[in-house]
């Protein structure tokens, strides 16, 4: 099965993690390839330690690898300034986090408008407004719209955070262990939302050790010990 | 017992495991309260300190006020006969001392010192309790009028003068040409009372010899002149038990008023005069003009003690955070919150105890630099010295801080978020300082720092003015120097030729010299003497000045109408005969033709008015030179000059540029002329220059230095907070920048967010100062001025500067690092 270009979400050649601590060095990840297509849903999981969250975050730019290619949408950003890096993530990545991550001071409109408020093309009150309601409507979370984050439970923080993702149409979702802080009734309505996402056409890529919710995922990918250990069918995109 | 020792061993345990901590509060505490018993110590020995002579609040200071026909009144000065009056017709005093104070050469030593002598009644060494450690004092059964000459030596003088002389009772000293019987020699205990009101320059005056009263170098005509006030007739009495202040004015001022009208009956000038006894505190009379500087330096360390006290409750702050994980196991084996706040306060008292032990050695060293360096400004700094009451506030401050700190950090501690962390669920448990309480921290921090940096550049930026005030005269390579008298002169000395002049002119043969002045250097040499108007018989005193013909143009005194005076005018005795001479000359400066002539009236009116001084003769105004700002001095005092005489052995020599001058070359040049005369002293008048200006050095110094300490301060812990703060919300700054913010973004964010707390403090700062402005308006008044105002916008920019890189600064650790970074650990 052959590809265009236009249909690569994202790409990693040959990326490799060391940490530098002290006397050790920790190799987190190990050449890896990878190629996630638009409308994938993809799940990384693996035991503890074995690189999925450094993985996450040289995804997410929050990091810059030791060595490799890594091209989003085509473009080149494995050698990208701090500045520049914040950019491509504010357009081009959504975040998911375990921890939802919203900031306690802000409404929920302003949690989810946030990204926007960074974005270069500075869309007006009204852009934002229309835009933010649309991706709180994505989450069934319309209502509540001025209340503080901790006013809220779990799910509907985490659902708060998906919506807050969604806002700048991003060329992926990153999910970091979405469900981790949940009890499994939040977790199972939160993973719906993001089923439902990629049916309508959202790229997923997440991290979990829940095998449950790794199986809702179209491809699986293991990892062990920084290294990528299953492919199934995508290693023919290279 | 058993549980407080557990509790400071454990306290004691905990802290050597961060020893950043305890150095920082202990730096930090040791220096504010080290500064803080210093000043304290020092506004208590000023300020409250009973004067350590026995019955001290009786102790009062008698003042004699000439008013006029038009209500207007003179300084409060003493007519030598109104004093003399006064003393031996009084009742409602128990003791009446009298002093007057003098500057003369012991010509009875080898080396000719000049020293401090004061003329005292033998009540003054009763009244003050003088302790003795060898002979007498004056006997007190003995008239005031007395006429045996003794001296009682100072303990210093006795043993730097006179080898710690065992035997010195019974022997002879002679001041000028009187010879005084030694009797006794003062203990070094006695703190000599500063009794010297009119001379801001002679703070810290010490007697050396005290010499008996009647031999006071007031003259036959001045001690039987009601009309004539002199300023060095200074009066202290002790009340009777019976008798109020108000009751002794009142008596004192019928019965003295009685006699001084008598006394001038005479003279039609002072129809309509009336005198007025005033009795006030000596206490007060002594300090009054020293409060405000002690105050003001109170104020400043108070301010001090904030900002260390805002800096330390926030390393608790921090510490708590650190601290709350042991403090929830400790919770876990069964600790109770009182338990657990005893365990806070035994960690606060150790960190405060161990900061008052290095305080009081600060405040040790404090005092030695006071007492060197600030006797002329502080009186009675000589009796500051760590005392019970430094040790009970000290006591008093540590407990209280500690006291405090534990509540703070016991406030700090949340007690649901550790029975969460022992459950093991909820979120982290950081301690969380409320944002209301980092804005009030930031608030306080920049409103005291602000008042306080912009009140001590405030003045400091005034010290300086004055210290480099153009004085309106040249006084660059100039040399101050006297001789004295190494033993009488023979027969031949008094008829050869003149040794004033011959000094004069071997000194002018040397090289190095380009003009000699038979006169002292401008910044010295003025006495204070009546002038009478010959013609209004109008009295005024202004400073007097011997000069030779060549003084103004030597030191570039302009000449603003008149003549200057010519050799001449120069005297050839070495005193006018009494009466005999009328017609000599002056020259006054500008400031005291104003006051001569009629308002509005051109300054050349003076020119020709005649004046007598007391037996000098004679004078008539010849010259108006412009006036001179003396160092140090705000306004230009009046000066009168008068010729000197040929035999005036001061000299103010003018060196070539470059050029230097030693002691042995002038003693060299003089002793080919004579053997009569010793240098005596020799002074750049530069550096009499600098010393003129001690006080306002000293102001300098201080404000300089608690500016200083204030910013190190104030950075220090707008640091701290702003860090802190920081700190805290690292992963909202890590969350921002995983969505897109850039550094940029993140240091407008911090910025603003700040902003408002700094902008609070500025107006909170603006506030407390324009109420100070307005309660303290006259104190203030010859501060205040509009140049304040560029200063005032420095202090806010310095403030706002720091402000800054407290935002910044800790920020960078953030930005400059991939957004991982900071969202480390949020998981
Ligand atoms: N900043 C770091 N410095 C050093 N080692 C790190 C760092 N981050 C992660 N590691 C190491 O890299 C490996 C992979 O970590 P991580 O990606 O967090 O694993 P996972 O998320 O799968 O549990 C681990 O051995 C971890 O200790
Ligand atoms: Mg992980």
């Amino acid at each position: 099965m052959n590809q265009s270009i236009k249909d690569i979400a994202i790409k990693m050649t040959n990326v490799s993690k060391v940490f530098q601590t002290e006397a050790l060095e920790t190799h987190a990840l190990t050449d890896i390839n990878l190629t996630i297509n638009k409308g994938d849903y993809v799940s990384i999981s693996g035991p503890s330690g074995c690189g999925k969250s450094t993985l996450l975050s040289l995804l997410g730019l929050l990091d810059m690898p030791t060595s490799g290619q890594y091209f989003i949408e085509g473009e080149d950003v494995s050698r990208l300034s701090l500045d520049q890096a914040s950019e491509t993530r504010n357009s081009k990545i959504g975040f998911i986090f375990q921890s939802f991550n919203l900031i306690d001071e802000l409404s929920v409109f302003d949690n989810v408008a946030l990204p926007l408020r960074y974005h270069r093309d500075k869309p007006d009150a009204e852009t934002i407004k229309k835009r933010v309601n649309e991706c709180l409507a994505q989450v069934s979370m319309t209502h509540r719209t001025s209340h503080k984050p901790n006013q809220l439970s779990g799910g509907q923080q985490q659902r708060i955070a998906i919506a807050r993702a969604l806002v700048t149409n991003p060329a992926i979702l990153l999910v970091d262990e979405p469900t981790g802080n949940l009890d499994s009734k939040s977790g199972d309505q939160v993973m719906d939302v993001l089923a439902k996402l990629n049916e309508n056409g959202t790229t997923i890529c997440m991290v979990t050790h829940d095998p449950r919710y790794a199986d809702m995922a179209k491809i699986q990918l293991k990892l062990l010990d920084g290294a990528i250990l299953t492919v199934p069918s995508l290693q023919i995109a290279n | 017992m058993n549980s407080f020792f557990y509790s400071i061993k454990q306290a004691y345990l905990s802290l050597t495991q961060t020893p950043s901590f305890a150095f920082s509060v202990i730096t930090t505490m040791s220096i504010t309260l080290g500064a803080l018993l210093c000043i304290l110590t020092l506004a208590y020995v000023m300020l409250f300190k009973p004067l350590p002579y026995p019955d001290s609040d009786h102790l009062v200071k008698v003042e004699h006020m000439l008013t006029n026909k038009d209500g207007s009144s003179s300084e409060p000065l003493f007519s030598y006969p109104s004093l003399m009056y006064l003393v031996e017709n009084q009742t409602a005093f128990t003791d009446v001392a009298l002093s007057s104070y003098d500057k003369q050469v012991l010509t009875s030593h080898s080396s000719q010192p000049t020293m401090l002598t004061t003329y005292v009644t033998p009540s003054w060494f009763k009244v003050f309790k003088v302790p003795m450690i060898l002979g007498r004092d004056f006997l007190t059964d003995v008239n005031i009028k007395s006429d045996i000459s003794e001296a009682v030596l100072s303990f210093e003088t006795w043993q730097e003068a006179f080898n710690s002389d065992m035997n010195i009772v019974g022997k002879t000293v002679r001041f000028r040409d009187v010879s005084f019987k030694v009797i006794g020699v003062s203990a070094q205990s006695f703190i000599e009372p500063q009794l010297r009101f009119y001379e801001d320059d002679n703070v810290g005056f010490k007697s050396q010899v005290w010499l008996t009263w009647n031999f006071n170098r007031m003259s036959a005509r001045a001690r039987k002149d009601w009309g004539s006030i002199n300023e060095n007739l200074i009066v202290v009495a002790k009340l009777d038990k019976n008798s109020s202040k108000e009751q002794a004015e009142q008596q004192l001022t019928t019965s003295v008023n009685n006699k001084w009208q008598e006394g001038v009956a005479s003279d039609a000038f002072f129809d309509g005069w009336r005198v007025d006894i005033r009795v006030t505190q000596l206490q007060s009379a002594i300090l009054s003009t020293h409060q405000q500087s002690v105050l003001l330096l109170l104020a400043g360390v108070f301010g001090l003690v904030l900002i260390a006290c805002s800096n330390i409750a926030n390393l608790f702050i921090a510490r708590m955070a650190q601290l709350q994980k042991s403090l929830a196991i400790s919770a876990a084996v069964g600790a109770k919150k009182a338990q657990l706040f005893k365990l806070l306060l035994a960690e606060s008292s150790l960190l405060m105890f161990a900061s008052l032990v290095i305080a009081l050695a600060f405040a040790s060293v404090g005092f030695a630099v006071l007492q060197q360096n600030m006797a002329q400004v502080f009186l009675r700094v000589d009796e500051v010295a760590l005392s019970t009451f430094t040790l009970s506030s000290a006591l008093f401050f540590a407990s209280m801080f500690a006291l405090f700190f534990a509540l703070l950090g016991n406030q700090m501690i949340n007690y649901r978020a550790i029975s969460q962390h022992l459950h093991g669920s909820g979120k982290g448990v950081e301690v969380q300082v409320s944002k209301k309480v980092r804005y009030s921290l930031i608030v306080s921090q920049v409103a005291i720092a602000s008042v306080l940096v912009f009140g001590n550049l405030s003045l400091f930026s005034q010290a300086l003015n004055v210290i480099n005030k153009p004085i309106g005269i040249n006084t660059e390579n100039f040399v101050d120097i006297d001789f004295s008298t190494v033993r009488r002169p023979t027969q031949e000395e008094r008829d050869g030729p003149v040794l004033g002049t011959a000094i004069k002119n071997s000194l002018l043969a040397l090289p190095q010299v380009e003009a000699v002045s038979n006169s002292q250097s401008p910044l010295s040499g003025f006495y204070d003497m009546a002038l009478t108007n010959v013609v209004t018989n109008e009295h005024m005193i202004p400073g007097v000045k011997w000069i030779d013909e060549q003084y103004f143009q030597l030191i570039d005194q302009p000449l603003l109408a008149g003549d200057y005076f010519t050799i001449h005018d120069i005297r050839e005795g070495f005193t006018a005969p009494e009466g005999k001479v009328d017609n000599m000359v002056m020259i006054i400066n500008d400031v005291l033709a104003k006051k001569l002539v009629s308002q509005g009236a051109s300054l050349d009116d003076a020119l020709g008015m005649k004046f007598k001084m007391d037996e000098s003769g004679v004078f008539t105004v010849i010259g108006i030179v412009k006036g001179m700002q003396m160092p140090g001095a705000s306004t230009i005092p009046v000066r009168a000059y008068v010729p000197s005489s040929v035999h005036s052995i001061s000299m103010t020599v003018k060196l070539k540029p470059h050029q230097t001058l030693s002691r042995e070359q002038v003693v060299t040049a003089v002793s080919e002329v004579t053997s009569l005369f010793a240098l005596f002293s020799m002074k750049d008048v530069a550096e009499i220059h600098q010393q003129l200006l001690f006080s306002e050095r000293a102001t300098a110094i201080t404000t300089g230095t608690l500016a200083l300490l204030t910013i190190l301060l104030a950075a220090l812990g707008l640091f701290g907070i702003l860090s802190y703060s920081t700190q805290m919300r690292r992963f909202e700054i890590g969350t921002r920048l995983a969505l897109g913010a850039k550094r940029r973004d993140i240091v407008k964010l911090i910025v603003l967010d700040n902003l408002i707390a700094v902008v609070l403090g500025i107006i909170i700062s603006i506030v407390i100062l324009i109420g100070l402005m307005i309660g303290f308006n006259e104190q203030l008044q010859n501060i205040v001025n509009v140049s304040l105002l560029p200063l005032f916008l420095l202090t806010l920019l310095l403030i706002s500067c720091i402000a800054f890189n407290a935002c910044y600064l800790p920020l960078r650790a953030y930005i400059n690092k991939p957004a991982l970074y900071s969202l480390r650990g949020s998981e």
